[in-house]
């Protein structure tokens, strides 16, 4: 073991590794946790969108099922046109998990089953069904077309209900 | 200063490094958290309309269900005898006010049907 002098000691403090930015790594993981947090977030809402979207309905759907069942046509119409309204908001396509059922579909039918009541409501001509089977989301075929008319057509009891107590 | 870290020295940098992540966290949280979504407001008449739904199934579901237990409270001892269902519901009293309120708000609406049998069936619907 040799002495070391204070030159020596000056010379080998130089070689140590100099920290000339100590604040860089704290940053630089604070950015990253910054970004990973806003995409997650961003993610999360819209996923969430739909679903919430879907729950919004449901007062107005639960209600436009009873008025249209039993109630005037004037409120039957006007619940049918709220909930197709709500339906058909515009939105950007979301993504939806595997497992996960697809909200924006479930909409689209909700929207097509409206437009269907309305029809029968306001006693459209075939023509119309046929217009509306064919952009419909709901399984809808010229073959099948009378039959989903007819049970569209069963769901409002108040007429039935009045012809059969007559 | 010698190259090998101290431990107030590693404890600092860790300190240091677990602030910036968390404020990362905490400021992308402050800036991005979904905002609270307002849902339309519901009219007067489609909450009408939700009530009646609630009163007519609240008197179905008393009609179709809890009729015997209703008749024995209610001290009526004719279960088994015609008629005993709507002696229950005319004697009962939390389904035969679900029934009168359900009638009372479908009148309110103008509805084409608002006889008990089809507030009843009202109550049906899935």
């Amino acid at each position: 073991m040799t002495d070391m002098t204070p030159d020596d000691l000056a010379v080998s403090r130089s070689f140590a590794p100099a920290r000339k930015r100590p604040w860089l790594t704290p940053a630089l993981l604070g950015v990253l946790s910054f970004a990973v947090t806003s995409v997650s977030i961003q993610s999360a809402v819209e996923r969430q969108a739909p679903i919430l979207d879907s729950m919004e309905i449901q007062p107005v759907a639960a209600a436009a099922s009873l008025a249209y069942a039993w109630g005037s046509p004037e409120d039957a119409a006007a619940l049918e046109r709220q909930v197709l309204a709500l339906a058909e908001r515009a939105h950007a396509p979301s993504s939806h998990a595997r497992g996960e059922p697809d909200f924006d579909t479930l909409r689209k039918m909700d929207a097509d089953m409206a437009k269907l009541k309305l029809a029968v409501l306001a006693n459209a001509p075939a023509s119309t069904f046929q217009a509306l089977c064919a952009h419909a989301t709901i399984r809808c075929t010229p073959y099948n077309l009378e039959r989903l008319v007819e049970m569209v057509k069963k769901q409002r009891l108040v007429g039935t209900a009045a012809t059969a107590g007559r | 200063m010698d190259g090998k870290p101290s431990f107030e020295h590693i404890f600092r940098l860790t300190g240091f490094h677990l602030g910036a992540a968390g404020a990362g966290f905490f400021v992308a949280a402050w800036i991005f958290a979904p905002k609270p979504r307002m849902p339309a407001a519901v009219s007067p008449r489609v909450a009408q309309i939700l009530e009646l739904r609630t009163q007519a199934r609240a008197a179905a579901s008393a009609t179709t269900s809890l009729a015997p237990t209703t008749v024995v409270n209610a001290g009526v001892g004719t279960a088994g005898a015609p008629g005993a269902a709507h002696a229950a519901s005319a004697v009962a009293g939390p389904p035969a006010a679900a029934l009168a309120r359900a009638t009372e708000l479908c009148t309110a609406l103008a509805w084409p049907a608002c006889d008990p049998d089809s507030v009843r069936a009202m109550g049906k619907l899935p």
